[in-house]
């Protein structure tokens, strides 16, 4: 007898899914429709945000202990997947909010806090993290914006810019110059005096044509001294800590998009017919269409453990939030490009299947890759936390429990924001690497998933070996080809370590394990066999059974609104 | 809090620094730049985080510029301390 379990942490995002209805329906409360139009009048999806806030989702960013229902982020990512496959600037909207929110929940005193969670639990405000400004993209260090000691409290002026929520928002988290390092500040724009915060126009943008995306100007702005967040100096510090949390978010954002793209090309392939047949028996178009699915389980391995990391192994999520803000809007990028070449003219149309949504998503989905440090951020701090670990060696005697980390079946604890360290470098290593790729000569481990999934796996540990040995001669932080090749590598081995302890609470149909062969050629680069394989059948009619059962693209059985 | 004399500081400043750098305290100049002993920004940055955990001393790279020395460092902080 097979079991289906109902796995807690997607508890509430179940729920969710359920009142937001099914998009593909017009008449839902959110649907693809009125997205769209929205999209094309450049505006936010209002109705969606005040659907959203009657829900409660806005409790869902404050943790429990200051009144809201944050548990852990394992939690959270089901939720912006559910939200995300609907809509990009809804969870954008969110996750700046998320953004501002969590230095204040990990770092504020108990008065910052209890406003923040007054105007998330009782107003559903937004928030704004105001880090950019226009002569400093990704370089914090060229930060303008400063603040002064005086009367007690701060002036502070500078210009910030390309900032979410930035004319909506009820509070600001802002990273500023100040004696003796940057910091940052909290700030109420309601409690300004007249004509020192100045909101700049909406920025026109490819995607997320109804995300407030825009700037703020301040000018001899008097802020009191408890607007300060922190230790002063530290601002830096507890930013980049901070976006250790939203990156890894940023995983569920793009998985999110992604299922709804597969989920088009899908529908497409089955329902359009060309040659007599339906599309999807073409073998380019099959292999097309499974790759995709094979990106989503790879990506969602990937993403669920850092999340899961995030409270269960905290220290380790400087290295493996970059490997996944890396890593996933990448695979999610090729699930896009790839669902376009199925749905070929269609996925060029402003209207026709699923209303329209397909161009918006590939316009949207451009984002993940961008927002929060680019790909070629995320590469170099993987570069310079792999060089240093080959320079001194692993720092952390702590070791991650592995089985506990991958165990899906056990919800990760909740999150304690009072006890967030700084955390800017991994000192432990990469230990899912390690532990399955980290020597040589280990003898092949029974993963009970067929000849060709060991195969894959001695692939990627020649692979791994390969890679150690550039690392040790050359400990470079130019090469990003390397960091990359590291990404692949945790990929892998996130996918062997969910299957090894996890299986027990899979939809019945990953059993087999077909599908971790496959996610283990894919990474191994060893794509090339021709469909209609003995793995790909089982699988592909996984995929197939997801679309018509209505359940999300996942290894875990999840029910998608009817 | 604690009170370092210049030589004290900059003797601990090095050994900190070369349990980052995989090298041998003694092998750590106090007056050759960060940047020379070979550390990158993200490295000064938690380096300085863990500085200020283990030792109580505060020290900033957030302005790393790769051309401050150990020596630097600790003169600064003990100006800044007494200030």
């Amino acid at each position: 007898m097979q079991l289906i379990s109902v796995l807690p942490a997607q508890t509430p995002a179940r729920e969710l899914e359920r009142v937001l209805g099914d998009p593909f329906n017009p008449d839902a409360p959110i649907s693809f429709r009125k997205l769209v139009r929205h999209d094309e009048r450049e505006e936010p999806p209002s109705e969606a945000f005040e659907m959203l806030r009657a829900s409660g989702v806005h409790a869902q960013l404050v943790p429990q202990a200051f009144g809201g229902r944050l548990t852990s982020f394992e939690e959270l990512l089901a939720l912006v997947r559910v939200v995300s496959r609907r809509d990009l600037v809804l969870t954008t909207g969110l996750g700046s909010t998320m953004l501002a929110a969590i230095p204040v929940w990990a770092w504020g005193d108990e008065d910052q806090r209890r406003q923040v969670a007054q105007m998330l639990l009782g107003d559903g405000a937004f928030g704004s993290f105001a880090v950019s400004e226009r002569q400093a993209g990704s370089d914090f260090l060229a930060t303008n914006t400063r603040a002064e000691a005086a009367d007690g409290g701060y002036l502070l002026s500078g210009e910030k810019w390309l900032i979410g929520n930035a004319s909506r928002c009820s509070f600001v988290v802002a990273l500023v110059q100040m004696q003796p390092a940057l910091s940052l500040l909290l700030i109420r724009p309601d409690q300004l005096p007249a004509g020192t915060l100045r909101r700049l126009p909406k920025i026109r943008t490819l995607g997320l044509r109804g995300h407030d995306m825009g700037g703020m100007a301040f000018n001899d702005c008097p802020l009191p001294a408890n607007a300060l967040l922190g230790r002063t100096g530290r601002g830096m510090e507890m930013a980049l800590t901070t976006l250790q949390y939203t990156r890894t978010m940023i995983g569920g954002m793009a998985l999110g998009a992604a299922d709804t793209a597969l989920r088009l090309a899908l529908g497409w392939g089955r329902d359009r017919r060309l040659y007599g047949k339906p599309i999807r028996d073409i073998p380019a178009v099959q292999s097309l269409l499974l790759g995709s699915f094979i990106d989503i389980l790879i990506a969602e391995c990937v993403t669920t453990i850092t999340a899961r990391a995030l409270t269960l192994a905290p220290r380790r999520t400087s290295l493996w939030a970059a490997v996944t803000k890396y890593l996933v809007p990448n695979l999610s990028e090729r699930i896009v490009r790839d669902a376009s070449v199925v749905l070929s003219a269609r996925s060029y149309l402003r209207e026709g299947v699923g209303d329209g949504i397909f161009q918006k998503i590939a316009r949207d989905m451009a984002i993940t890759s961008i927002f929060e440090g680019t790909q070629l951020v995320q590469l170099s701090m993987i570069a310079s936390q792999l060089a240093q670990l080959v320079r001194i060696g692993r720092r952390d005697g702590e070791r991650v429990d592995l089985n506990r980390l991958c165990d899906l079946g056990t919800p990760a604890p909740a999150w304690d924001p009072s006890s967030t360290g700084l955390r800017i470098a991994d000192p432990g290593g990469d230990e899912l690497v390690e532990h399955w790729f980290g020597q040589a000569d280990s003898s092949e481990e029974d993963m009970e998933a067929g000849p060709r999934a060991a195969d894959a796996v001695r692939s990627l540990r020649d692979q791994a070996t390969a890679l150690r040995r550039i690392l040790a001669t050359t400990p470079t932080t130019t090469d990003l080809s390397l960091a990359s090749r590291h990404c692949v590598l945790h990929a892998a081995a996130c996918c062997l370590q969910v299957w090894r302890t996890s299986r027990y609470v899979m939809a019945p149909e990953a059993a087999g394990g077909e599908w971790l062969a496959l996610c283990l050629e894919r990474l191994a680069g060893k794509d090339s066999s021709p469909a209609g394989t003995d793995l790909d059948g089982p699988v592909s009619s996984w995929m197939h059974g997801q679309l018509d059962r209505g359940e999300l693209f996942s290894i875990m059985p999840f029910e998608l609104a009817r | 809090m604690n009170t370092w004399t210049l030589s004290e500081l900059i003797a601990q400043l090095q050994q900190a620094f070369a349990g980052f750098l995989g090298m041998d305290p003694a092998e750590v100049n106090p007056h050759s730049s960060i940047k020379e002993l070979g550390m990158d920004s993200l490295t000064a940055v938690e380096l300085a985080i863990d500085i200020e955990e283990r030792l109580g001393v505060s020290l900033f790279l957030t302005d790393f510029t790769g051309r401050e020395t150990i020596a630097g460092l600790a003169a600064s902080f003990l100006t800044e301390r007494v200030a």
